[in-house]
């Protein structure tokens, strides 16, 4: 019996083992990692830039957010106590007591402009794949900067967008579609170690780390989105797309029209759950994979003009690209323009 | 594939890694004792917080649950100027362009009425906003009344009102809809601003504790 277990605790180590090794380090095509940098980069550009017009409102001299108050309120809601009495879509956007933000160092407006148009650059180098090593993270300190000075002007899509570029920096995210492949294509060429089938690119455990930490929390995220809808009433009663479509300040098109047609707002309610849910569980068969990628499109891009939520929305589409094959964005993109691969 | 070495010790991080996240996703929303105490561990928070990893993805991205918290809340402040006219500021306004711009001013607006409940926070974000809109009128007046403050919130229409054959009943801005969450004087005394919350009608409540007194600009 004992010998019996033993063989099975056996067997179970090894094809973890081996299960775990091909997960994680079979070199792969870099070129995945292009698209979700570019989608990353651009979406951090685009974050921090509309923050232009409000920079001395929210950050600067009397500004609507002091870096004291922000001490304050996290010395204060530091007790757990008080937190649960906090509404829960609060309690993820309060100040950290662990916070490193260079905003809080600037408190003159030439200082404030000067450190803003900088991280505009650094973020604008990030998204052409400009000497990506260094940019990207510099780019996460720039995002992280933001939102660490400015915690309650945060929602959905910068937890997404923190994590996504977090694991660009831990690959060759600027190896393909970039201004460093650009300038690597002028050097003289040198003799390249592994390719995979279809990349002329050398393949990378980097990359591979890189991508699979992405879809890994990705999976995660959208796990607890299916979760936390389950776990409410609205969402089995077929009224949760109701509640986000008669939310009349935040919506940018009015489809409350659709009261008209409860059981349309209930198929929607029980689409966007049941998507959440099967992403998380379906998305690693390679079957059911391009389906739910199809999916996710349509899911995303109903959603963002009720809740008025585009860049989430949008981030979420960005993520999801993780998950598209290599060699199938390396056709898409051959087709296109076949002298740029 | 890297050598035996390199693979174990990107394990090992990984390893450190998920579960750190595990502990932030657990710890985030609505921690057990277990979670909380594994996230003060020395290294732990420092990760998932720098990073801002310690999101649950639950409470926000869930996106609603039909209660109150998942509605709009407004805010508008009034300040007399000197020559006895009213200036009234609201945010998030209409007008701001891009929407991203829009959901920043709906965001804070979100958090001065979800802290009105708590006692200690309350004014906290209303004295930034009083300071940021009335520090000007604090200069010319340096003691008495300079305006006030409130946040409303934006109760939205159940499916059966929405399709209502019954107009008034249908209509998503009526005013029965809105609802005030903080109501605050915001006043100088010797330059300062000092922000009161309104306990009760015609009731003036002592201003929260903590740094609700700040310096006119």
């Amino acid at each position: 019996m004992m010998r019996a277990i033993l063989a099975y605790l056996n067997t179970l180590c090894q094809v973890f083992g081996r299960g775990w090794n091909r997960f994680w380090f079979t070199p792969s095509d870099a070129f995945a990692l292009a698209p979700v940098r570019i989608g990353a980069g651009l979406m951090a550009f685009y974050l921090v830039a509309t923050y232009t017009p409000d920079l001395e409102t929210f950050f600067g001299d009397n500004g609507l957010l002091p870096v004291e108050s922000l001490k304050s309120l996290e010395r204060q809601v530091r007790d757990d106590n008080l937190r649960s009495f906090l509404p829960a879509t609060l309690r993820e956007t309060l100040p950290r007591q662990y916070r490193f933000s260079y905003l809080d160092y600037l408190d003159d407006r030439s200082g404030l402009w000067a450190a803003h148009i900088a991280g505009l650059v650094v973020l604008a180098l990030f998204a052409a794949g400009c000497f990506t090593r260094v940019t990207s993270i510099l780019s996460l300190v720039v995002f992280l900067s933001y939102v660490h000075r400015g915690p309650m002007l945060t929602a959905q899509v910068e937890p997404i967008l923190a994590f996504v570029m977090f694991y660009l920096c831990l690959g060759p995210a600027g190896r393909s579609l970039s201004v460093d492949a650009w300038l690597a294509a002028r050097r003289p060429t040198v003799q390249p170690r592994q390719t995979t089938a279809v990349s002329p690119c050398p393949a990378s455990v980097a990359a591979t780390v890189s991508i699979r930490l992405i879809q890994v929390h990705l999976t995660l995220a959208y796990a607890m989105m299916a979760i936390g809808k389950l776990a409410g009433e609205v969402w089995w009663n077929g009224l949760g797309m109701w509640w986000l479509i008669a939310r009349p300040e935040m919506r940018l098109v009015d489809w409350t029209g659709l009261a008209a047609f409860p059981k349309l707002v209930a198929a929607w309610t029980h689409f966007q759950a049941a998507f959440e849910l099967g992403f998380a569980v379906l998305i690693w068969n390679r079957t059911a994979r391009p389906l739910l990628l199809a999916l996710s499109v349509v899911a995303w891009l109903l959603l963002a003009p009720v809740t008025g939520l585009v860049t989430y929305s949008l981030m979420m589409l960005v993520a999801n690209l993780a998950f598209v094959s290599p060699a199938w964005l390396r056709s898409v993109r051959a087709r296109r323009a076949p002298a740029l691969i | 594939m890297p050598s035996q070495g390199v693979r174990t010790a990107v394990s090992f991080l990984l390893f450190l890694h998920f579960f750190a996240v595990a502990i932030g996703v657990a710890s985030s929303w609505s921690p057990s004792p277990l979670t909380a105490a594994i996230r003060r561990v020395p290294t732990v928070a420092p990760y998932l917080e720098l990073l801002w990893m310690d999101a649950s993805y639950f409470p926000l991205h869930r996106l609603t649950q039909g209660n109150s918290d998942d509605t709009d809340d407004l805010v508008e402040i009034e300040i007399q100027a000197a020559d006895g006219s009213t200036k009234q500021d609201t945010f998030p306004s209409d007008d701001v362009w891009p929407h991203q711009r829009y959901r920043r001013y709906a965001r804070l607006a979100d958090h001065l009425a979800g802290l009105a409940d708590v006692e200690t926070l309350a004014s906290l974000v209303p004295q930034d906003v009083a300071v940021h809109f009335a520090g000007d009128a604090a200069r010319r007046k340096v003691n008495g009344t300079l305006g006030k403050l409130r946040c409303r919130r934006h109760l939205m229409l159940d499916i059966n009102e929405a399709r209502s054959s019954d107009r008034t009943l249908r209509d998503p801005y009526a005013e029965r809809l809105y609802q005030d969450v903080y109501s605050a004087n915001v006043n100088a005394f010797r330059g300062q601003i000092q922000v009161h919350k309104i306990a009760a009608k015609g009731e003036n409540a002592p201003a929260a504790a903590g740094a609700n007194v700040k310096e006119a600009p």
